[in-house]
Protein backbone atom coordinates (compact mmCIF):
# COMPACT_ATOMS: atom_id res chain seq x y z
CA UNK A 1 0.00 0.00 0.00
CA UNK A 2 1.35 3.41 -0.92
CA UNK A 3 1.04 6.65 0.92
CA UNK A 4 -1.72 8.99 -0.22
CA UNK A 5 -0.68 10.23 -3.66
CA UNK A 6 -0.78 13.99 -4.05
CA UNK A 7 2.02 16.26 -5.19
CA UNK A 8 4.08 18.13 -2.61
CA UNK A 9 2.89 21.48 -3.98
CA UNK A 10 -0.77 20.45 -3.86
CA UNK A 11 -0.24 19.15 -0.33
CA UNK A 12 1.28 22.46 0.81
CA UNK A 13 -1.54 24.43 -0.84
CA UNK A 14 -4.12 22.29 0.89
CA UNK A 15 -2.46 22.75 4.27
CA UNK A 16 -2.38 26.53 3.69
CA UNK A 17 -6.10 26.57 2.94
CA UNK A 18 -6.91 24.44 5.97
CA UNK A 19 -4.93 26.81 8.17
CA UNK A 20 -6.84 29.75 6.71
CA UNK A 21 -10.06 28.10 7.89
CA UNK A 22 -11.24 26.70 4.56
CA UNK A 23 -13.72 23.99 5.63
CA UNK A 24 -13.89 22.55 2.09
CA UNK A 25 -10.11 21.95 2.10
CA UNK A 26 -10.35 20.37 5.52
CA UNK A 27 -13.16 18.13 4.29
CA UNK A 28 -11.03 17.03 1.33
CA UNK A 29 -8.13 16.32 3.68
CA UNK A 30 -10.45 14.09 5.71
CA UNK A 31 -11.70 12.25 2.62
CA UNK A 32 -8.10 11.45 1.71
CA UNK A 33 -6.88 10.36 5.11
CA UNK A 34 -9.76 9.16 7.29
CA UNK A 35 -10.12 5.70 5.66
CA UNK A 36 -6.52 4.61 6.29
CA UNK A 37 -6.55 6.21 9.72
CA UNK A 38 -9.66 4.21 10.65
CA UNK A 39 -8.11 1.03 9.25
CA UNK A 40 -4.91 1.41 11.27
CA UNK A 41 -6.78 2.41 14.44
CA UNK A 42 -9.18 -0.50 14.05
CA UNK A 43 -6.32 -2.94 13.58
CA UNK A 44 -4.50 -1.54 16.58
CA UNK A 45 -7.51 -1.33 18.90
CA UNK A 46 -10.00 -3.84 17.47
CA UNK A 47 -12.86 -1.75 18.78
CA UNK A 48 -14.82 0.48 16.40
CA UNK A 49 -15.89 3.07 18.96
CA UNK A 50 -12.34 3.39 20.31
CA UNK A 51 -10.95 3.59 16.79
CA UNK A 52 -13.35 6.41 15.92
CA UNK A 53 -12.37 8.36 19.02
CA UNK A 54 -8.69 7.91 18.31
CA UNK A 55 -9.10 9.06 14.70
CA UNK A 56 -11.03 12.15 15.81
CA UNK A 57 -8.43 12.96 18.44
CA UNK A 58 -5.56 12.40 16.00
CA UNK A 59 -7.20 14.54 13.32
CA UNK A 60 -7.64 17.45 15.70
CA UNK A 61 -4.02 17.10 16.81
CA UNK A 62 -3.05 17.19 13.14
CA UNK A 63 -5.00 20.39 12.58
CA UNK A 64 -3.81 22.08 15.78
CA UNK A 65 -0.16 21.33 15.11
CA UNK A 66 -0.33 21.76 11.35
CA UNK A 67 1.82 24.89 11.47
CA UNK A 68 4.68 22.77 12.80
CA UNK A 69 4.50 20.34 9.84
CA UNK A 70 7.69 20.47 7.78
CA UNK A 71 6.99 20.11 4.05
CA UNK A 72 10.22 18.09 3.75
CA UNK A 73 8.24 15.14 5.15
CA UNK A 74 5.10 13.78 3.49
CA UNK A 75 1.97 14.96 5.24
CA UNK A 76 0.66 11.40 5.45
CA UNK A 77 3.90 10.17 7.09
CA UNK A 78 3.59 12.93 9.66
CA UNK A 79 -0.11 12.06 10.17
CA UNK A 80 0.77 8.39 10.60
CA UNK A 81 3.16 9.40 13.37
CA UNK A 82 0.46 11.39 15.16
CA UNK A 83 -2.07 8.57 14.75
CA UNK A 84 0.33 5.87 15.94
CA UNK A 85 1.31 7.90 19.01
CA UNK A 86 -2.34 8.65 19.81
CA UNK A 87 -3.21 4.98 19.41
CA UNK A 88 -0.28 3.84 21.55
CA UNK A 89 -1.37 6.30 24.26
CA UNK A 90 -4.89 4.91 24.06
CA UNK A 91 -3.79 1.26 24.30
CA UNK A 92 -2.02 2.11 27.54
CA UNK A 93 -5.38 2.97 29.05
CA UNK A 94 -7.02 -0.16 30.45
CA UNK A 95 -10.66 0.36 29.43
CA UNK A 96 -10.49 -1.16 25.96
CA UNK A 97 -12.66 -4.21 25.59
CA UNK A 98 -11.82 -6.32 22.59
CA UNK A 99 -14.91 -7.41 20.71
CA UNK A 100 -14.70 -10.74 18.97
CA UNK A 101 -16.93 -12.28 16.34
CA UNK A 102 -19.58 -14.26 18.17
CA UNK A 103 -21.38 -17.35 17.05
CA UNK A 104 -23.84 -19.85 18.47
CA UNK A 105 -22.08 -23.07 19.42
CA UNK A 106 -25.31 -25.04 19.55
CA UNK A 107 -26.32 -24.21 15.98
CA UNK A 108 -26.36 -27.00 13.38
CA UNK A 109 -24.01 -26.05 10.58
CA UNK A 110 -22.82 -27.58 7.32
CA UNK A 111 -19.26 -28.11 6.08
CA UNK A 112 -19.01 -24.56 4.73
CA UNK A 113 -20.28 -23.19 8.00
CA UNK A 114 -17.79 -25.31 9.91
CA UNK A 115 -14.95 -24.03 7.75
CA UNK A 116 -16.15 -20.47 8.26
CA UNK A 117 -16.23 -20.95 12.02
CA UNK A 118 -12.72 -22.38 12.01
CA UNK A 119 -11.50 -19.52 9.84
CA UNK A 120 -13.10 -16.99 12.21
CA UNK A 121 -11.64 -18.77 15.20
CA UNK A 122 -8.19 -18.81 13.64
CA UNK A 123 -8.54 -15.12 12.78
CA UNK A 124 -9.45 -14.39 16.40
CA UNK A 125 -6.40 -16.30 17.60
CA UNK A 126 -4.15 -14.42 15.20
CA UNK A 127 -5.48 -11.06 16.40
CA UNK A 128 -5.30 -12.12 20.01
CA UNK A 129 -1.63 -13.00 19.45
CA UNK A 130 -1.06 -9.61 17.76
CA UNK A 131 -2.82 -7.88 20.67
CA UNK A 132 -0.53 -9.62 23.12
CA UNK A 133 2.59 -8.12 21.48
CA UNK A 134 4.23 -5.14 23.20
CA UNK A 135 2.58 -2.03 21.80
CA UNK A 136 5.51 -0.73 19.71
CA UNK A 137 6.08 -4.17 18.20
CA UNK A 138 2.38 -4.31 17.41
CA UNK A 139 2.37 -0.86 15.77
CA UNK A 140 5.47 -1.62 13.68
CA UNK A 141 4.07 -5.00 12.68
CA UNK A 142 0.68 -3.60 11.58
CA UNK A 143 2.26 -0.78 9.58
CA UNK A 144 4.71 -3.14 7.88
CA UNK A 145 2.67 -6.30 7.45
CA UNK A 146 -0.85 -4.98 6.93
CA UNK A 147 -0.39 -1.39 5.75
CA UNK A 148 2.44 -2.46 3.45
CA UNK A 149 4.92 0.28 4.34
CA UNK A 150 8.66 -0.14 3.91
CA UNK A 151 11.08 -0.28 6.83
CA UNK A 152 12.13 3.29 6.04
CA UNK A 153 8.54 4.56 6.06
CA UNK A 154 7.70 2.75 9.30
CA UNK A 155 10.86 4.19 10.87
CA UNK A 156 9.74 7.72 9.89
CA UNK A 157 6.22 7.10 11.11
CA UNK A 158 7.41 5.81 14.46
CA UNK A 159 10.17 8.40 14.77
CA UNK A 160 12.79 5.68 15.03
CA UNK A 161 15.70 4.19 13.08
CA UNK A 162 15.36 1.48 10.45
CA UNK A 163 17.53 -0.82 12.55
CA UNK A 164 15.29 -0.35 15.57
CA UNK A 165 12.18 -1.06 13.49
CA UNK A 166 13.81 -4.13 11.97
CA UNK A 167 14.51 -5.38 15.47
CA UNK A 168 10.90 -4.68 16.57
CA UNK A 169 9.56 -6.55 13.54
CA UNK A 170 11.79 -9.58 14.00
CA UNK A 171 10.80 -9.84 17.66
CA UNK A 172 7.12 -9.33 16.81
CA UNK A 173 7.06 -12.03 14.18
CA UNK A 174 8.97 -14.49 16.32
CA UNK A 175 6.49 -13.82 19.10
CA UNK A 176 3.63 -14.57 16.72
CA UNK A 177 5.38 -17.68 15.45
CA UNK A 178 5.64 -19.04 18.97
CA UNK A 179 2.11 -17.98 19.95
CA UNK A 180 0.35 -19.17 16.82
CA UNK A 181 2.13 -22.21 15.56
CA UNK A 182 1.97 -23.94 18.90
CA UNK A 183 -1.80 -23.31 18.90
CA UNK A 184 -2.38 -23.94 15.24
CA UNK A 185 -2.33 -27.75 15.30
CA UNK A 186 -6.09 -28.02 15.92
CA UNK A 187 -6.87 -25.91 12.88
CA UNK A 188 -4.12 -26.85 10.45
CA UNK A 189 -3.35 -30.55 11.02
CA UNK A 190 -0.18 -30.40 8.92
CA UNK A 191 1.20 -27.82 11.32
CA UNK A 192 1.77 -30.46 13.98
CA UNK A 193 4.01 -32.37 11.59
CA UNK A 194 6.12 -29.35 10.58
CA UNK A 195 9.67 -29.13 11.87
CA UNK A 196 9.91 -26.20 14.24
CA UNK A 197 13.52 -25.12 14.05
CA UNK A 198 13.12 -21.67 15.57
CA UNK A 199 10.15 -22.34 17.86
CA UNK A 200 10.86 -21.02 21.31
CA UNK A 201 13.63 -18.64 20.22
CA UNK A 202 13.55 -14.89 20.97
CA UNK B 1 25.00 -14.46 4.68
CA UNK B 2 24.97 -15.91 8.17
CA UNK B 3 22.23 -18.17 9.48
CA UNK B 4 21.16 -15.33 11.76
CA UNK B 5 20.83 -12.92 8.84
CA UNK B 6 18.96 -15.53 6.87
CA UNK B 7 16.52 -16.06 9.72
CA UNK B 8 16.05 -12.32 10.20
CA UNK B 9 15.17 -11.75 6.55
CA UNK B 10 13.01 -14.84 6.55
CA UNK B 11 11.09 -13.40 9.46
CA UNK B 12 10.88 -9.91 7.97
CA UNK B 13 9.94 -10.69 4.41
CA UNK B 14 8.50 -14.19 4.74
CA UNK B 15 9.47 -17.39 3.05
CA UNK B 16 9.02 -16.13 -0.49
CA UNK B 17 12.49 -15.07 -1.66
CA UNK B 18 10.97 -12.97 -4.43
CA UNK B 19 9.77 -10.56 -1.72
CA UNK B 20 13.27 -10.13 -0.31
CA UNK B 21 15.57 -7.23 -1.20
CA UNK B 22 17.55 -8.44 -4.24
CA UNK B 23 20.99 -8.39 -2.61
CA UNK B 24 19.71 -10.38 0.39
CA UNK B 25 17.89 -12.88 -1.81
CA UNK B 26 21.09 -13.49 -3.80
CA UNK B 27 23.06 -14.09 -0.61
CA UNK B 28 20.36 -16.40 0.73
CA UNK B 29 20.31 -18.47 -2.44
CA UNK B 30 22.98 -20.92 -1.23
CA UNK B 31 21.20 -21.51 2.03
CA UNK B 32 17.70 -22.32 0.96
CA UNK B 33 18.34 -26.00 0.29
CA UNK B 34 19.82 -26.79 3.68
CA UNK B 35 17.44 -28.87 5.86
CA UNK B 36 17.20 -26.38 8.73
CA UNK B 37 16.54 -23.57 6.28
CA UNK B 38 13.82 -25.55 4.50
CA UNK B 39 12.17 -26.28 7.85
CA UNK B 40 12.21 -22.61 8.75
CA UNK B 41 10.90 -21.54 5.38
CA UNK B 42 8.06 -23.99 5.68
CA UNK B 43 7.09 -22.70 9.09
CA UNK B 44 7.35 -19.06 8.03
CA UNK B 45 5.22 -19.77 4.95
CA UNK B 46 2.59 -21.26 7.23
CA UNK B 47 2.75 -18.23 9.54
CA UNK B 48 2.50 -15.88 6.57
CA UNK B 49 -0.64 -17.68 5.38
CA UNK B 50 -2.20 -17.30 8.80
CA UNK B 51 -1.32 -13.62 8.99
CA UNK B 52 -2.53 -12.86 5.47
CA UNK B 53 -5.78 -14.72 6.12
CA UNK B 54 -6.44 -12.59 9.18
CA UNK B 55 -5.51 -9.32 7.51
CA UNK B 56 -8.65 -8.33 5.63
CA UNK B 57 -10.65 -5.65 7.31
CA UNK B 58 -13.89 -3.97 6.28
CA UNK B 59 -14.70 -0.40 7.09
CA UNK B 60 -18.28 0.59 7.76
CA UNK B 61 -19.05 3.45 5.35
CA UNK B 62 -21.79 4.84 7.56
CA UNK B 63 -19.53 4.97 10.61
CA UNK B 64 -16.81 6.52 8.47
CA UNK B 65 -19.20 9.29 7.40
CA UNK B 66 -20.27 9.88 11.00
CA UNK B 67 -16.64 10.10 12.08
CA UNK B 68 -15.87 12.61 9.32
CA UNK B 69 -18.91 14.71 10.26
CA UNK B 70 -17.85 14.76 13.92
CA UNK B 71 -14.31 15.82 13.01
CA UNK B 72 -15.66 18.58 10.74
CA UNK B 73 -17.91 19.84 13.55
CA UNK B 74 -14.91 19.95 15.90
CA UNK B 75 -12.91 21.82 13.25
CA UNK B 76 -15.66 24.39 12.71
CA UNK B 77 -16.14 24.85 16.45
CA UNK B 78 -12.39 25.26 16.87
CA UNK B 79 -12.43 27.99 14.20
CA UNK B 80 -14.51 30.12 16.58
CA UNK B 81 -11.72 30.09 19.12
CA UNK B 82 -8.83 30.90 16.76
CA UNK B 83 -6.84 33.99 17.93
CA UNK B 84 -7.81 35.95 14.81
CA UNK B 85 -11.49 35.22 15.39
CA UNK B 86 -11.19 36.02 19.08
CA UNK B 87 -9.46 39.35 18.36
CA UNK B 88 -12.17 40.20 15.82
CA UNK B 89 -14.94 39.30 18.26
CA UNK B 90 -13.17 41.24 21.04
CA UNK B 91 -12.92 44.33 18.86
CA UNK B 92 -16.58 44.05 17.91
CA UNK B 93 -17.63 43.74 21.55
CA UNK B 94 -15.39 46.66 22.55
CA UNK B 95 -16.85 48.81 19.75
CA UNK B 96 -20.41 47.93 20.83
CA UNK B 97 -19.63 48.80 24.44
CA UNK B 98 -18.06 52.10 23.44
CA UNK B 99 -21.09 52.93 21.34
CA UNK B 100 -23.40 52.06 24.22
CA UNK B 101 -21.46 54.26 26.65
CA UNK B 102 -21.48 57.16 24.20
CA UNK B 103 -25.21 56.83 23.65
CA UNK B 104 -25.90 56.67 27.36
CA UNK B 105 -23.75 59.77 27.92
CA UNK B 106 -25.65 61.66 25.23
CA UNK B 107 -28.92 60.53 26.61
CA UNK B 108 -27.95 61.52 30.18
CA UNK B 109 -26.92 64.92 28.93
CA UNK B 110 -30.27 65.41 27.23
CA UNK B 111 -32.20 64.33 30.30
CA UNK B 112 -30.22 66.69 32.48
CA UNK B 113 -30.63 69.45 29.98
CA UNK B 114 -34.32 68.77 29.67
CA UNK B 115 -34.77 68.77 33.42
CA UNK B 116 -32.79 71.99 33.70
CA UNK B 117 -35.01 73.68 31.11
CA UNK B 118 -38.14 72.43 32.82
CA UNK B 119 -36.88 73.75 36.12
CA UNK B 120 -36.03 77.14 34.63
CA UNK B 121 -39.44 77.32 33.00
CA UNK B 122 -41.07 76.33 36.23
CA UNK B 123 -39.02 78.72 38.30
CA UNK B 124 -39.42 81.53 35.83
CA UNK B 125 -43.07 80.80 35.43
CA UNK B 126 -43.55 80.87 39.18
CA UNK B 127 -41.77 84.19 39.45
CA UNK B 128 -43.84 85.69 36.64
CA UNK B 129 -47.06 84.30 38.08
CA UNK B 130 -46.16 85.65 41.49
CA UNK B 131 -45.38 89.05 40.06
CA UNK B 132 -48.63 89.08 38.11
CA UNK B 133 -50.52 88.14 41.23
CA UNK B 134 -48.86 90.97 43.09
CA UNK B 135 -49.58 93.38 40.31
CA UNK B 136 -53.19 92.29 40.10
CA UNK B 137 -53.86 92.88 43.80
CA UNK B 138 -56.09 95.92 44.37
CA UNK B 139 -54.16 98.84 45.58
CA UNK B 140 -55.40 99.97 48.97
CA UNK B 141 -55.88 103.67 49.06
CA UNK B 142 -54.63 105.43 52.09
CA UNK B 143 -57.05 107.53 53.96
Amino acid sequence: MTLVSISGEAERAMVRRVLEGDAAAFSRLMDMHTPWMMRVALRMLRDEAEAEEVVQEAFLKVWRSMRSWQPSARLSTWMYRILVNTTIDRTRKPQIQVIGEEYDDGQTIGDDGQRQLEANDLKQRVWQAIDDLPVRQKAAFILFQYEGHSLKEVAEMMDSSEKAIESLLVRAKKGLQVALLSKAADYVPEAAKMPTAVKGKG
Amino acid sequence: MTEEDFEKYLVLYGADLSKWPADRAALAHDMINQPWARAQMSEMAQLDDMLIGAGDISLDDVRLKVTKATILEDYEAAQLFKPKTLIGSGLAVAASMLMAVMLSMNSSASVAEGWENDYTDFAFGFVVDEQLEVLQQPVEESE
